[in-house]
C-alpha cells in the first residue's frame, strides 16, 4: 500500500461515494499488525485493506473474501507514480524519457509474463519471497487501467482532476490547486508506443 | 619503585581495570546486537531485523522463529566472544578466580598481588606479555567488527552513481517492485550497465527531500503531490498505478455482499495519524 495513514483518511469518501455516513458503520482503530488476524478471528466484520497487501495475507492464511475496491466504487485516485525533481528533469530530459520507455516496457512485460518477470525480480532481490510477490502481481494489474485510463503509464487530465476534486475534500490536498501542478506528460512516450488499456 | 605515573597505569591501572572494563563489554556487545536489529526494523531492506518485520507482516511464524534461533545463536556466541577475550587478557583473574573460590583472596589482595609480580618481573617478560595482550585486544575489537557490519549488514546502499533510484516500497514486499525488464531496457538503452545502482527506502514512507540524492523516484501520486502542493520543486512523470489500491475486505461467510451491508458492522481500520481515531478522520 503506497501510502498508509491515507488511506484511512479515504474512508469517508469511499462511504460517501455509496450513499453511507461515517456514522453508518462502525469503525475499529488497530494497527495494521492486527488487521488480517482481526478479520480472520472475526473480532470485526470487515477491514479497510488493500488489493496489493492485506488482501494478499488474508488469501495466503485461505481466507474467502467480498472485497470492494475504491476504483470499482467511486474513489479512483491516481497512485504509484514515477517522479523527478525538477532540476533533474530539466537537465536530464532525454534520460527521463528513456527511463519512463523502458520502465513502462517493464511493466508491459511483467503484465505479459508474470513468471519470468518474478525470476527476474528474484536476481535482484535475492531475499524476495517468490510466492508473495507471484501473488503481488496477480494482485495489481487491475490497477494499471482503472480510472478511466486509456493507456498503461498515463493517467488522464479527468482522473487528475478528480483526484483533487475528491483529496480535497478530506484535505488530503489543498483546495484550489491546479492539478497541472502536479505532472507533466511530456516526458511519456508518444501514444502510439503506449499500451492501451483494453476498453 | 621507580614506575613512571605513565608505567603505572599501562601496567598496573589500565591492568587492574580490565575485569570491570569487560563486565561493561560484556553487557554492551549483547546490547549493540539489540540496537542493530532495532536499526533495521526501522530503515533497512537487508539483515535480520528485516527479515523479522518481513515474516510479522506477512504472518510467517516459521521464518520468525528461525531469525529469533539465530539471534539467539548470534548473541550467546558475542558472549562467549567477549568472555574468551577477558579469559586470555587477564590471566591474573583466573588464579583470582580460584583464590576467591578457596576464600583466600580479596580484589585488593589481588591488586597488591600483582603490584609485587610486576616489580619482580623482568622488562622481557613485560613486553612480551604487553604485545600478547596487544594482539588479543586487536582481534577483538576485529572481531567486534566483523559482528556489527555484519548484523548491520547493510541498510545503507551508497549511490555514487549517474542515476539514482529510489523505489519507496520493499521490493517484493508489498508490491513487486520496479520489474528487472525495465533494468535490461535501461541498461541497454543508457548504456549504464555497470553504473546503474539502486537506492532503497523502506515503504509508507514516501520521502523526498532536498537532500535526498535520488533523482527519479517511484511513490504515491498522493504523497508526491502533497509534497509539490507545498512547494517541492518536483513533477509526477508517468503514472503506472492509476487507482489507490485501497478496499475494503470482508470474509464472505460474514454475508457482507454490497457496501449497504456494512452499515452497522465493525470495520477494522488503521489510525490516520498517531493517537488519532478512525471515525475522526474527515
Amino acid at each position: 500500500m503506497p501510502s498508509g495513514s491515507s488511506q484511512t483518511t479515504m474512508l469517508p469518501l469511499f462511504l460517501k461515494a455509496n450513499n453511507l455516513k461515517e456514522s453508518d458503520v462502525n469503525l475499529i482503530n488497530m494497527p495494521a499488525t492486527s488487521m488480517v488476524p482481526a478479520l480472520l478471528q472475526g473480532q470485526v466484520d470487515a477491514i479497510l485493506g488493500s488489493i496489493d497487501a492485506y488482501q494478499i495475507q488474508l488469501e495466503a492464511q485461505g481466507a474467502q473474501l467480498d472485497n470492494f475496491k475504491f476504483a470499482d466504487y467511486g474513489v479512483p485516485t491516481v497512485s504509484t507514480s514515477i517522479f523527478a525533481n525538477d532540476t533533474y528533469i530539466k537537465e536530464n530530459p532525454e534520460v527521463i524519457k528513456k527511463f519512463i520507455a523502458a520502465s513502462l516496457k517493464g511493466w508491459s512485460f511483467a503484465l505479459d509474463n508474470p513468471e519470468k518477470a518474478v525470476k527476474d525480480l528474484k536476481v535482484v532481490f535475492p531475499e524476495m519471497n517468490e510466492k508473495l510477490a507471484a501473488s503481488e502481481l496477480a494482485a495489481i494489474p487491475s490497477l494499471f487501467c482503472s480510472g478511466g485510463a486509456k493507456y498503461i503509464g498515463k493517467a488522464e487530465d479527468a482522473l487528475w482532476v478528480k483526484t483533487q476534486e475528491l483529496l480535497s475534500e478530506v484535505k488530503l490536498l489543498p483546495a484550489g490547486q491546479d492539478p497541472k501542478s502536479y505532472y507533466t506528460n511530456a516526458y511519456l512516450p508518444p501514444v502510439s508506443e503506449l499500451r492501451a488499456c483494453k476498453s | 619503585m621507580g614506575a613512571t605515573s605513565g608505567q603505572t597505569f599501562r601496567f598496573l591501572r589500565f591492568p587492574a581495570a580490565l575485569p570491570v572494563i569487560f563486565s561493561g563489554i560484556k553487557t554492551s556487545a549483547t546490547i549493540a546486537a539489540t540496537a542493530a536489529i532495532v536499526a533495521e526494523f526501522v530503515g533497512a531492506n537487508q539483515g535480520l531485523g528485516y527479515v523479522l518485520l518481513r515474516g510479522t507482516s506477512t504472518m510467517d511464524i516459521e521464518l520468525v522463529f528461525a531469525v529469533l534461533v539465530v539471534l539467539t545463536i548470534i548473541g550467546i556466541a558475542i558472549n562467549y566472544l567477549v568472555e574468551f577475550s577477558e579469559w586470555a587478557m587477564t590471566p591474573w583473574q583466573r588464579s583470582k578466580t580460584i583464590s576467591e573460590a578457596t576464600g583466600q583472596g580479596s580484589s585488593a589482595a589481588a591488586i597488591e598481588k600483582i603490584h609485587v609480580r610486576w616489580a619482580t618481573i623482568r622488562p622481557a617478560q613485560i613486553l612480551r606479555r604487553r604485545s600478547n595482550a596487544y594482539v588479543n585486544s586487536k582481534m577483538l575489537i576485529a572481531g567486534a567488527l566483523a559482528v556489527g557490519l555484519g548484523l548491520a549488514a547493510s541498510t545503507v546502499a551508497t549511490a555514487q552513481t549517474p542515476i539514482t533510484f529510489q523505489l519507496n516500497w520493499v521490493a517484493g514486499e508489498r508490491t513487486p517492485g520496479l520489474p528487472p525488464p525495465s533494468w535490461k531496457a535501461i541498461t541497454r538503452l543508457l548504456d549504464w550497465t555497470s553504473r546503474l545502482s539502486r537506492a532503497t527506502a523502506p515503504a509508507t514512507r514516501p520521502s523526498w527531500s532536498p537532500a535526498a540524492r535520488s533523482q527519479l523516484a517511484y511513490a504515491d501520486a498522493v504523497a508526491i503531490s502533497q509534497l509539490i502542493a507545498k512547494g517541492a520543486p518536483m513533477k509526477v512523470l508517468s503514472t503506472v498505478y492509476q487507482s489507490n489500491p485501497n478496499e475494503v475486505s470482508a470474509l464472505k461467510k460474514t454475508g457482507i455482499k454490497s457496501i449497504k451491508d456494512l452499515v452497522g458492522k465493525k470495520v477494522g481500520c488503521r489510525p490516520a495519524h498517531r493517537r488519532q481515531r478512525c471515525s475522526r478522520c474527515s
